[in-house]
């Protein structure tokens, strides 16, 4: 089987939290703001919750199957054509959705600060960034992703924190957004936002056991629902409704308000830091993860020749959207109806493996 | 194989994929079964490692199956006879030397032969420093001395090996042909340094490493007798790693002395010293030293391993050791940790860390390391805890801005404009108002002008290399400002980042360093803050996927895995009680939880508040 070595909790925990909470430095806030308005911040909450509940049977389902990775459990429990095809189904999720936020980085970069560079340029430069951490393998990218973790929370924290005078608790109201019920189910439909949560079953083989994997799992779920709601809620106290539904990356605008005297002002500098860390680690990680599940069902041993292949597929399939606005909309097609990958299969998964009563110990006799 | 074949063959594997062949060195945890094997000496032979006692039975038991016999010595009595013919016997012999007689062959008993091959394998007459010093014990027994012009103390040499030897009564008629050797080295020659070696290879090497071999009519040995006479340097400041406080020693070329200034650092009898010899022209001698029962003795293997497989002619010293042993030869950083103090390297043992120092270099290689140990001063270790968090904290500043801050100048100036501070902004475009260069061109012309005034500050001798710096930069400086060639905001920027690179404390780094920048200098000019941020992946990427010799380069204290009191920052002395854990020492105790023992006592009856 591919040897992917190991990894420690604190880099999982880094790795997936950093992988979820980019999207909020994108365009994903305006989405849920328009959808539930003020009310944004704690549906956010409501999606953290879906999210936990969510990782509890895919928990389960791993628990079950100590020591092997949710590719291999999708084969014992459905067999092979059937677990395959969920498996390669997942690999390819994983792979439009670095596709799309690749593009989304792009298009939101050219639009703001590369107006004069081609987005091909910026793109080649991407893949590059993500080619190498993917050659370099799982545990480079993890350690990589806890190498700046601390700096990326650093960072997001300080935005938050440097914004303080433009805050009016004003703009929290009305309280319920456009109600109650429409902040819940669009909480619930939204919750493949942390559907990266799943890269840990994917990698549960690395992770030293299924409880390290659960605690990873429910640590950056949590971890990210708090930061991502903190996010909103800032950002939501910063302008009137009308004015937040309008940005196209809103925490960049945000970030463009700060001003604390005459020399402290706009600090985009750190937000383009933030960005381009938090995305380079985001795109990288879900890249490795869609070759390593390639890798996994097809029984390859190395993921490294894969790599250049697996590019040049990715700049193509980047350069085949034409616009921003289509952009957007396969973002809004994947975060909608992305959890019946990431939650529902290994749900079902789950479902299998106690009507069929398998378990990993069972298989090896 | 046929060309047709050949051909096939390479184009079926250019097509097909085969994995790396190397595999990477795992640390294993203490206790593990690998870490268990201390004593065993291992061989490298293609890609199997082969243990020497199993490759000595195996050798001797074919030699034997070939008909292979040591030449018995000659019985007692006959060495009586008086031989005036000796030169005479080693023409004789040489003419007709042997050729099952090898370098690695067992000595004979046969003086003549071993004269002749030692003349013929020394390249006598040719070679005019060696000297091969023929006489009788006790005026009956042929002898002859060995040894190296200039390498050996003559004095010794006449005094306490030739004559006590020499003289008429040495009380040798009772002793047997064959044990002779041995009763000189016990009863006769008066040093404290004596081997008996069996080889002619190992003769080799004691005569090149300025030991005297004397070689014993009859006997299928040789006594290799200590006292080398050749000059030293004496112990000097270090050159490269000055502190205020602390030691003011530092290495020498010798690897003698060397040992002896760690050995009196560390007074352990478990401080080990096993010597190895690289090079397979030079010979340079390299120990390995390590406390038992304290460094893991799967590194000490690692280390031992690595050394031993390294086949080439020439080893200058401790860098080409690195080079030859380190996991990942084309990353940019160093990873072995080099010093030339012996405290310094007194305490990375005292780790459990293992030191490498060769002949020729004033300079110790560490190791497993850290990255954060190349950020380490010697000093810190003598200043309070305090002052040494506080100066690690600003060296790392240092090293940031060292890497990144031309960098993102360039960033700011040519693609972010708005996000510099309106004030700021003016100023800065004011000073390059006149500049006729567009930034990046600017940016690349004054760090290689600094690279340029360091380089020659560094070549050119003594004071005038530190005057031509000073006014080397100044004058640049001032002129090209004047010339309107550089923005006077970039030579602040360039002399921040200079500091910023004097401030790393290992040498190697600042390399490192050095051509880092312009790497990000370049993404900086090419994609703004968006290029350096990709390059920080990149570069970041690269350094934790680094191990050296098993333990993770970039091992990351706050990450919980492992406990570090001494590594980002400096916790307090009576606070370190452990070891760290990435390394995975036998004893990972270094001082009990309460290691002053006077907080928990009581001051003397009259003394108390």
């Amino acid at each position: 089987m591919q040897k992917e070595g190991k990894i420690g909790p604190y880099e999982a925990v880094s790795l997936i939290t950093i992988t979820i909470c980019s999207k909020v430095l994108l365009s994903s806030p305006r989405e849920l703001i328009a959808l539930v308005g003020t009310a944004v911040w704690y549906a956010s909450l409501v999606e953290t919750l879906t999210a936990i509940i969510a990782f509890i049977f895919i928990y389960f389902l791993m628990k079950r199957f100590p020591g092997k990775g949710l590719v291999e459990v999708s084969e014992l429990v459905l067999g092979k054509v059937l677990g395959i095809i969920g498996m390669m189904v997942l690999a390819i999720v994983f792979y439009i959705k670095g596709v799309l936020y690749c593009r989304e980085l792009v298009e939101a970069l050219k639009a703001f600060e590369y107006p004069m560079t081609p987005p091909s340029f910026i793109l080649l430069f991407i893949l590059f960034s993500i080619g190498i951490t993917a050659y370099l393998g799982l545990e480079a990218l993890t350690r990589m992703a806890g190498l700046w973790s601390i700096l990326l929370l650093i960072g997001y924290l300080s935005i938050f924190i440097l914004a303080i005078p433009i805050y009016n608790t004003a703009y929290l109201f009305p309280i319920m957004g456009y109600g109650l019920k429409k902040t819940i189910i669009n909480g619930l439909i939204r919750s493949s936002t942390y559907g990266e949560v799943i890269i840990l079953a994917v990698l549960a083989g690395s992770l030293q056991g299924t409880k390290h994997m659960g605690k990873a799992g429910f640590m950056s779920l949590c971890l990210s629902g708090v930061l991502i709601s903190l996010g909103f809620f800032c950002y939501t106290l910063s302008a009137g409704y009308n004015y937040l539904v309008e940005n196209a990356v809103p925490l960049l605008s945000f970030t463009r308000q700060i001003q604390l005297g005459r020399f402290f002002q706009r600090f985009e500098a750190i937000y383009i830091l933030l960005w381009g860390l938090s995305a380079g680690i985001a795109i990288g990680a879900v890249f490795y993860v869609s070759i390593s599940i390639y890798c996994k069902i097809f029984r390859i041993y190395d993921h490294k020749p894969l790599i250049i292949p697996f590019l040049v597929l990715f700049f193509v399939a980047n350069m085949s959207i034409t616009d921003y606005a289509n952009v957007l909309l396969l973002v809004e097609l994947v975060r909608r109806y992305g959890e019946i990958v990431y939650f529902v299969l290994p749900f079902i998964i789950w479902l299998v493996a106690i009507v069929r009563r398998m378990e990993g110990k069972t298989q090896h006799g | 194989m046929s060309g047709r074949q050949n051909l096939f063959k390479r184009l079926k594997d250019s097509l097909t994929y085969k994995p790396p062949a190397t595999s990477q060195f795992i640390l294993p945890k203490a206790g593990d079964e690998m870490s268990e094997r201390t004593d065993k000496r291992i061989e490298i032979y293609g890609d199997e490692q082969i243990p020497v006692d199993y490759l000595e039975k195996n050798i001797v038991s074919e030699k034997r199956k070939k008909g292979f016999t040591i030449k018995k010595p000659i019985k007692l009595g006959q060495d009586k006879k008086h031989d005036d013919n000796f030169d005479e016997k080693r023409r004789a012999k040489k003419e007709t030397l042997p050729d099952i007689l090898t370098p690695e062959s067992r000595i004979v008993g046969d003086i003549y032969l071993n004269l002749a091959f030692m003349e013929k394998e020394m390249n006598i007459p040719v070679n005019q420093d060696v000297i091969i010093r023929r006489f009788k014990i006790g005026r009956r027994i042929d002898a002859f001395l060995v040894f190296l012009d200039g390498m050996v103390d003559r004095k010794i040499v006449n005094e306490f090996i030739l004559k006590p030897l020499m003289v008429p009564d040495t009380m040798m008629e009772d002793v047997e042909q064959t044990s002779r050797i041995g009763y000189i080295n016990e009863n006769i020659i008066a040093s404290d340094k004596t081997y008996l070696v069996h080889t002619y290879k190992d003769v080799f090497t004691e005569i090149l490493s300025g030991y005297t071999v004397l070689f014993v009519d009859g006997c299928g040995q040789g006594l290799s007798i200590g006292g080398y006479g050749f000059q030293t340097r004496a112990i000097d400041r270090p050159q490269t790693e000055n502190v205020i406080q602390g030691s003011q020693e530092g290495f020498t070329e010798n690897v003698n002395i060397n040992v002896t200034m760690l050995r009196r650092i560390i007074k352990n009898k478990d401080l080990l010293t096993e010597i190895l010899t690289v090079g397979e022209t030079n010979h340079n001698r390299v120990a390995i030293l390590y406390l038992k029962g304290i460094a893991n003795p799967a590194v000490i293997n690692e280390v031992k391993r690595r050394i031993q497989s390294i086949r080439t002619d020439y080893i200058f010293g401790h860098g080409a050791i690195e080079q030859f042993i380190e996991d990942r030869p084309f990353m940019l950083v160093p990873q072995l940790l080099s010093s030339e103090r012996p405290d310094r390297v007194a305490s990375h043992i005292m780790e459990g860390k293992v030191a490498i120092i060769s002949d020729g270099s004033p300079f110790a290689l560490v190791a497993p390391t850290t990255f954060f140990s190349l950020l380490h001063s010697p000093e810190d270790s003598y200043s309070r805890w305090q002052f040494a968090s506080f100066m690690r904290i600003i060296r790392f500043l240092g090293f940031l801005f060292a890497t990144l801050l031309p960098g993102f100048y360039l960033a700011l100036v040519t693609f972010h404009q708005q996000t510099i501070p309106t004030d700021l902004l003016f100023s800065i475009a004011r000073s390059r108002e006149a500049v006729p260069f567009p930034t990046i061109v600017e940016v690349i012309l004054m760090e290689f002008a600094f690279e340029l005034i360091r380089e020659a500050s560094i070549r050119v001798p003594g004071a005038i290399g530190t005057t031509l710096g000073i006014i080397g930069a100044l004058i640049l400086g001032q002129a090209a400002v004047a010339a309107k060639i550089v923005s006077p905001i970039l030579i602040i920027i360039v002399a921040v980042t200079g500091m910023g690179s004097y401030v790393i404390p290992n040498y190697e780094l600042g390399f490192s360093v050095r051509i880092l920048r312009f790497l990000f200098i370049v993404l900086a000019g090419t994609l703004g803050i968006l290029g350096i941020t990709l390059g920080m992946i990149m570069v970041s990427s690269f350094a934790v996927s680094i191990k050296s010799f098993g333990m993770p380069f970039f091992a990351m204290p706050w990450t919980g895995t492992y406990k570090e009191r001494d590594s980002i920052l400096r916790y307090p002395i009576w606070q370190q009680e452990e070891r760290t854990d990435n390394l995975q020492t036998l004893d990972k105790k270094r001082q009990p939880d309460v290691s002053r023992g006077w907080v928990k006592g009581k001051p003397p009856e009259g003394n108390r508040e």
